[in-house]
C-alpha cells in the first residue's frame, strides 16, 4: 500500500506522522512521473494537485483496477478496493513499517486536532445542501448522500488514527 | 448510481492490461521505483495532498 501526491517529501512526511500511517506517501511534485501519465492530473484545478483515486497493480506490473475521481471530493470506496484486491486471489502479505524524513507541513495543512471539526463541518454542510436542494435531481441527492457516507467513514477512520497514536 | 460512491472504478479486461513502472521520491526524499516493490500486488492511492 502506497500513497502518492504532488506534495514535497516533507509535506508527505507530515501527513504520515499526523495520521500515523502504516504505509509511505510518495512524491511527484511536477506530476510528470506518475500523476499525469496515469491520468490523475486535474487540468481544471489551478492548485496542480492530483485527483483522488486508486490503482491496483499486479505483481507482474500490470494495472488491474483503476479509479479516477471526478474531482477532489470524489473518492473511492474502500470496500470496493478490498473486493478488487481480493479478486486477484493472492496470498496475504505484510508490509515493512514506513519511514519518513523531516516533517515539513504545508502552510494550509489542517492540524491533526482539527480534523474531526473539519470533517464534521463538511458532513453537515453537505446534509444541509442535500435538504435544501433535494428536488434538483436524483444525481444531486445520490451525490450528496455518497459524500456524507464517505465523510462518516473518514470520521470512523479518524477514531482508529487516534487510537494508533494514543 | 451506488449510494457509496460517485464514480465506480474500472477493472481492466484480460488482454487489455497495461504494464507500468515509474520512479518518484519517498517521504525521506529517496528515489522509489514501483518495480522494486512488486513482491506482492501494490495498491497506490492518489491524494490531493497538503491535508
Amino acid at each position: 500500500m502506497f500513497g502518492l501526491s504532488a506534495d514535497s517529501p516533507g509535506q508527505n512526511a507530515a501527513v504520515m506522522e499526523k495520521l500515523a500511517l502504516p504505509f509511505p506517501i510518495l512524491s511527484d511534485v511536477e506530476r510528470d512521473l506518475a500523476i499525469t501519465p496515469l491520468g490523475f492530473a486535474d487540468e481544471n484545478d489551478p492548485r496542480l494537485i492530483s485527483r483522488p483515486g486508486v490503482v491496483i497493480i499486479s505483481p507482474d506490473g500490470e494495472i488491474v483496477f483503476r479509479f479516477v475521481g471526478k474531482d477532489y471530493a470524489d473518492r473511492p470506496d474502500e470496500d470496493l478496493v478490498l473486493e478488487e484486491l481480493g479478486s486477484l486471489g493472492l496470498d496475504p502479505t505484510s508490509q515493512e513499517a514506513a519511514e519518513h524524513g523531516p516533517v515539513e507541513p504545508g502552510k494550509t495543512a489542517i492540524p491533526g486536532a482539527g480534523l474531526e471539526y473539519y470533517l464534521s463541518g463538511a458532513k453537515f454542510a453537505a446534509l444541509a445542501l442535500r435538504r435544501r436542494y433535494r428536488d434538483i435531481s436524483d444525481d444531486f441527492k445520490d451525490g450528496t448522500k455518497a459524500y456524507v457516507a464517505m465523510v462518516e467513514r473518514y470520521l470512523e477512520a479518524l477514531k482508529a488514527v487516534n487510537e494508533r497514536k494514543a | 448510481m451506488s449510494p457509496s460512491t460517485l464514480t465506480m472504478g474500472t477493472r481492466t479486461e484480460e488482454g487489455n492490461k497495461l504494464a507500468i513502472d515509474f520512479s518518484v521520491l519517498d517521504a525521506a526524499a529517496k528515489p522509489w521505483t514501483l518495480s522494486d516493490h512488486l513482491d506482492a500486488a501494490a495498491v497506490i492511492t492518489f491524494h490531493r495532498g497538503d491535508f
